[in-house]
């Protein structure tokens, strides 16, 4: 997606869509095409355009395949200014891989919190939060499926293995027609899917984890095969920590695999698949374990050079588990999520000026929002079940969109779309109708197998322009209504392994968001350096919370504790990057709030949300000192997250309690920020041509030992008096990592 | 539940392997609420009411009291009034009287303040019921499955306390023991008692053969065998809380801080209303009693 083609005679060009298609109307004759993207290297080709139609394919190379050979031109130069997207930002992996990384574990979602209006959840979280919204308002692609849960080790790490990772877009604003189903953003990686020349191998070795990746063509260059894994050894550790966690595990895995199929000229099928999971056991008495698996069938066809289409078969499960054996608290719980969809997508190039995208797709939704093995009982009489109750609500969801793009003369640019989306909440189901007033159950209503009890119908508008002002100089605005039917239920900011998934339904109303923004992009020193401002305002409709003392775990009636109201969130994002040289990087400023009123939190009145931290720097470099030596460094600071204080204490039963006013977020952890550096030195002889390359990579998260706040905990000292105690995760943690091509 | 969420929170601070340090944090003072610890049993004796003053967080001063409040219990047909007690500002005592299972009462509370309205506080709560008596206790090393309750935890061999009694049909009755040791109240605070659910096995024969064929039985307390002595007299007693307590319980047990596992934090729930003037809570409970002498046969 993105790839920049010029023409030279004609100082023409286009960008490929985002299955990597372009379309181009060329005078008769010969013509040079200059092709372009960053990381790779740029390709120049002669062509001959005659009266017939014509299918030309190009490849392009990494470059770190030819780093000493050319000079790498990234991305087209001016795409900043003269590319219709807003609030879009595209991470690959050349990038992703310079910047350091915890535990030396490279990891996309970590690489996204560095860019303007993205903000990590949490220290050692795996959740984020976009533009003020919530970590559930994320929608998380791998290859087109859904991942509920993105992160390994309690969030350490993220699911993606950066070994099969070709790229990675953060839709933050001016979300596409086609993405739909969560409010803030969409972030959409994808699985490497060109055919390698050869076979391939590449992995790392690092303290905590280890991956592998293979790769290789077969049957005549019209295959590729992609297979990986990544493991920890993290656990094998535990036995030297005592003799009581013997007994004890801890470790996760993934595994990756891609077939791309080149049927012929006009067809291509890939089927991609992930599945990876994590287990903690402490004693065999407590454990828990939790993974997503995830599958795609995608039949790309052409019907002509200017229709071409996507065919998708989607399904995606996320299951977690929760075994406690300690009578009489003896139970399991398992919850989780499965969909599948099936996706019908349309591009149709009418000409240089016009371009429509539409489709369709449609999908089955099962929320297991509890099932309870209670073996002691003392579960079930708390939550007041059954000792082996068992929840799944199910649901369909539909859409229809399209969206077409106009540019009526080469400063102009429009973009108008429209998706309109349809809930249904379907059974079997014994539905719990919440009386309002006092988010009580006061019936149940049984609705039998496929019986749709609750329709939901929501367009959802988007428009865009861009106004190019000069060669080097642009403005964009984009307005976007996002709807969203699912949601976490769990009042934590930081995202957990144990989040349950649930729908709405007649008890709760779907959130929806409305985002403005405008933005103004200039490049300067021949396009080598991108600078952008944006801002943005979201209203949000419907947006939920968590009353106090809410029971979100394991908890089956999990409508009664939602409270519904609205939010807001503005912002100005500030962007200076820097993509081609020996030093590349960027420095990246947001300054945004964000706001929500909710009948039934803080007396109705507004409030900060979790992610209302005004100040957020990231400064990201890499020097490349010599062919063999880079060195990177980036530092975050973060104004501290909104929290709850106590304003008191009270002792009951000799028991000493905080006391709150019920003002919520009225306070702040200390800020955060943290420098992390990183070390990378190629092995062996610098002769890109080798099958053989190897690098060590060492790095330092966390540099300067800052002992950021996770958590504030609170304790009596031996007096008896109050106590705050500053937890944190990290002081200064190093790491080395040895990685290989072959 | 509580233990299960402390292990569960062990283990995962184990994984983050996570430091702290001590940090002070700006919070607001000078607001007060009313602190109410309220008790009523079945129990002959007298029975206690403890107001004070909710204090700064940081507060390093003695708990003010609240005197010369008016306290009484009630169910519907006697009054049962509270003395504060004059040695002990904001202690407020009962003659001898043992409250009746199956009653609902309501505690009232009248506080006159100096600069401001009078507080009127009241909360309801069921005096449960309850066994008549306990067979048994026994003191044993846990002898059924392995994969459940363990003996050693964390390097200490473990007694636990088994209570052998006819449960009631009621699946609703949660008990709280209070546990002794030669006469010393070991569960005086709240956070050393266990609280045990018999719900699933309601109408069971509690920890009999066909528990015990299930590897279902329950403890309802621990020793570390260093802690115990031959001889030494335990004595349990089974209070029937209603279940609401349980949340009040829970509440106080996940309010430890400011945690991103945890969300936003709130105020403990509490029965007193109404709920933005008062915090603590008002225990009605029926107690059955046991004893047994330990023997170590190793």
């Amino acid at each position: 997606m993105g790839v920049s083609i010029y023409v030279e005679q004609i100082k023409q060009g286009t960008t490929t869509n985002e299955r990597g298609r372009y379309e181009l109307d060329l005078p008769l004759g010969e013509h040079t095409l200059r092709l372009s993207y960053v990381g790779y290297g740029t390709l120049e080709k002669r062509i001959h355009v005659t009266a017939k139609p014509q299918t030309i394919n190009f490849k392009l190379h990494p470059e770190t395949e030819t780093l000493s050979e050319v000079e790498v031109t990234s991305e087209r130069k001016d795409r900043n200014v003269s590319a219709m997207a807003m609030s879009v930002q595209t991470l690959d992996m050349i990038t992703i891989k310079k910047i350091p990384a915890l535990m030396g574990e490279v990891d996309v979602i970590k690489s996204i919190t560095l860019l303007p209006g993205v903000q990590s959840a949490s220290e050692g979280s795996s959740g984020f939060s976009v533009r003020g919204g919530a970590t559930d308002q994320n929608l998380i692609l791998l290859d087109g499926a859904p991942i509920y849960n993105a992160s390994h080790f309690l969030g350490f790490f993220s699911v993606f293995n950066n070994d099969v990772v070709k790229d990675a877009t953060l839709y933050k604003g001016d979300i596409p027609a086609d993405f739909g189903g969560r409010l803030a953003s969409v972030l959409d990686v994808t699985v490497k899917d060109e055919v390698p020349k050869r076979f391939g191998l590449q992995g790392g070795v690092g303290i905590v984890t280890s991956r592998l990746m293979m790769e290789t063509p077969a049957f005549d260059q019209k295959t590729s095969i992609l297979l990986a894994g990544r493991t920890t050894y993290a656990g094998l550790v535990l036995p030297f920590l005592g003799e009581d966690l013997n007994k004890s595990k801890i470790y996760f895995y993934d595994l990756n695999a891609k077939v791309t199929q080149v049927l012929n000229k006009k067809n291509r099928l890939f089927v991609s698949a992930y599945h990876g999971h994590d287990e903690f056991s402490l004693q065999q008495m407590i454990g828990f374990g939790y993974g997503n698996s995830s599958g795609t069938i995608r039949w790309n066809h052409i019907f002509n050079n200017r229709l071409t289409s996507n065919l998708s078969l989607i399904g995606s499960r996320y299951r977690y588990g929760i075994d406690l054996k300690y009578s009489p608290y003896n139970f399991t719980i398992k919850a989780g999520t499965d969909a599948i969809s099936l996706n019908y997508d349309f591009a149709m190039m009418w000409n240089d000026q016009h371009m429509s995208k539409f489709g369709i797709s449609t999908g089955f939704q099962s929320y297991l929002q509890g099932q309870i093995f209670d073996r002691g009982g003392a579960l079930a009489q708390y939550l007041q079940v059954d000792s082996t109750q068992k929840i799944t609500r199910k649901a369909l969801e539909h859409a229809l969109y399209f969206t077409h793009d106009f540019t009526p003369n080469p400063r102009f640019t429009f973009r108008a779309g429209l998706r309109l989306s349809c809930f249904q909440n379907i059974g079997e189901e014994d539905f719990y109708v919440l009386e309002h007033a006092f988010y009580t159950s006061t019936d149940t209503i049984h609705y039998g197998p496929g019986e749709v009890f609750n329709t939901q119908i929501n367009p959802e508008p988007r428009l865009a322009a861009m106004y190019r002002i000069d060669e080097k100089s642009s403005i964009k605005a984009s307005y976007s209504r996002t709807v969203q039917y699912a949601q976490i239920a769990s009042s934590a900011t930081g995202g957990l392994p144990f989040d349950i998934w649930f729908p709405v339904s007649p008890n709760i109303k779907p959130q929806k968001c409305d985002q403005f923004a405008l933005g103004y992009f200039r490049n300067f020193m021949n396009d080598g350096l991108e600078t952008s401002v944006e801002v943005f305002y979201k209203h949000m409709q419907n947006v939920i919370d968590f009353k106090d003392n809410a029971i979100t775990f394991g908890y089956l009636l999990i409508d009664g504790e939602v409270r519904a109201g609205k939010g807001y969130s503005f912002g100005a994002e500030f962007l200076v990057r820097k993509n081609v040289g020996k030093f590349t990087g960027w420095v990246s400023y947001t300054y945004s709030h964000s706001y929500r009123s909710i009948p039934g939190i803080y007396y109705g009145k507004e409030y900060r949300s979790p992610y209302d931290r005004p100040h957020n720097i990231a400064i990201v470099a890499s020097y490349d000192v010599s062919p063999r030596i880079t060195l990177a460094a980036n530092w975050i600071y973060n104004t501290g997250q909104p929290v709850t204080f106590p304003c008191g204490q009270y002792t009951i039963n000799g028991l000493t309690y905080a006391v709150y006013n019920g003002r919520r977020n009225e306070s702040r952890y200390p800020d955060y920020h943290r420098l992390d550096l990183s070390f990378t030195c190629k092995l062996g002889k610098l002769d890109n041509n080798r099958r053989w390359q190897h690098d060590i990579n060492v790095s330092v998260y966390n540099a300067y030992a800052r002992h950021n706040t996770w958590a504030i905990t609170f304790d009596t000292d031996d007096q008896g008096a109050m106590i705050t105690k500053n937890m944190y995760l990290f002081s200064a943690v190093p790491s080395i990592t040895y990685n290989f091509k072959f | 539940m509580k233990n299960g969420y402390k292990a569960l929170a062990f283990f995962t601070l184990l994984l983050l392997a996570s430091c702290t340090e001590e940090i002070f944090i700006d919070v607001e003072e000078g607001s007060t609420m009313i602190g109410v610890e309220a008790y009523f049993s079945d129990e002959l004796k007298q029975h206690e009411t403890i107001l004070s003053y909710t204090a700064d967080f940081y507060n390093r001063h003695e708990i003010r009291m609240v005197s010369g409040a008016r306290v009484y219990i009630t169910d519907g047909v006697d009054t049962i009034a509270y003395q504060e007690d004059r040695e002990n500002k904001g202690h407020y005592l009962t003659n001898p009287v043992a409250g009746k299972r199956n009653t609902l009462y309501r505690l009232c509370i009248d506080i006159d303040e100096p600069d401001s309205e009078p507080i009127h506080l009241f909360s309801e709560s069921m005096l449960s019921d309850n066994v008549d008596y306990i067979d048994s206790l026994v003191i044993k090393p846990y002898s059924g499955s392995n994969d459940t309750t363990p003996t050693v935890f964390f390097g200490d061999t473990i007694e636990w306390v088994f209570p052998y009694f006819q449960s009631l049909p009621d699946p609703n009755i949660i008990y709280m023991p209070m546990i002794y040791k030669n006469d010393t109240l070991l569960t005086d605070t709240l956070n050393q008692q266990m609280m045990i659910p018999v719900g699933g096995y309601a109408g069971y024969y509690i920890n009999g053969p066909e528990m015990q064929l299930q590897n279902k039985e329950i403890p309802i307390y621990y020793f570390k065998k260093s802690d115990l002595r031959n001889g030494d007299r335990i004595r349990a007693g089974l209070q029937s809380i209603p279940a609401d307590f349980l949340y009040f319980y829970y509440s106080i047990a996940m309010s430890s801080g400011s945690n991103p596992l945890l969300g936003a934090p709130a105020n403990v729930v509490t029965n007193i209303q109404p709920t933005d003037k008062a915090v603590g809570w008002f225990l009605t409970t029926s107690v059955t009693s046991a004893e047994t002498i330990f023997i170590d046969n190793q």
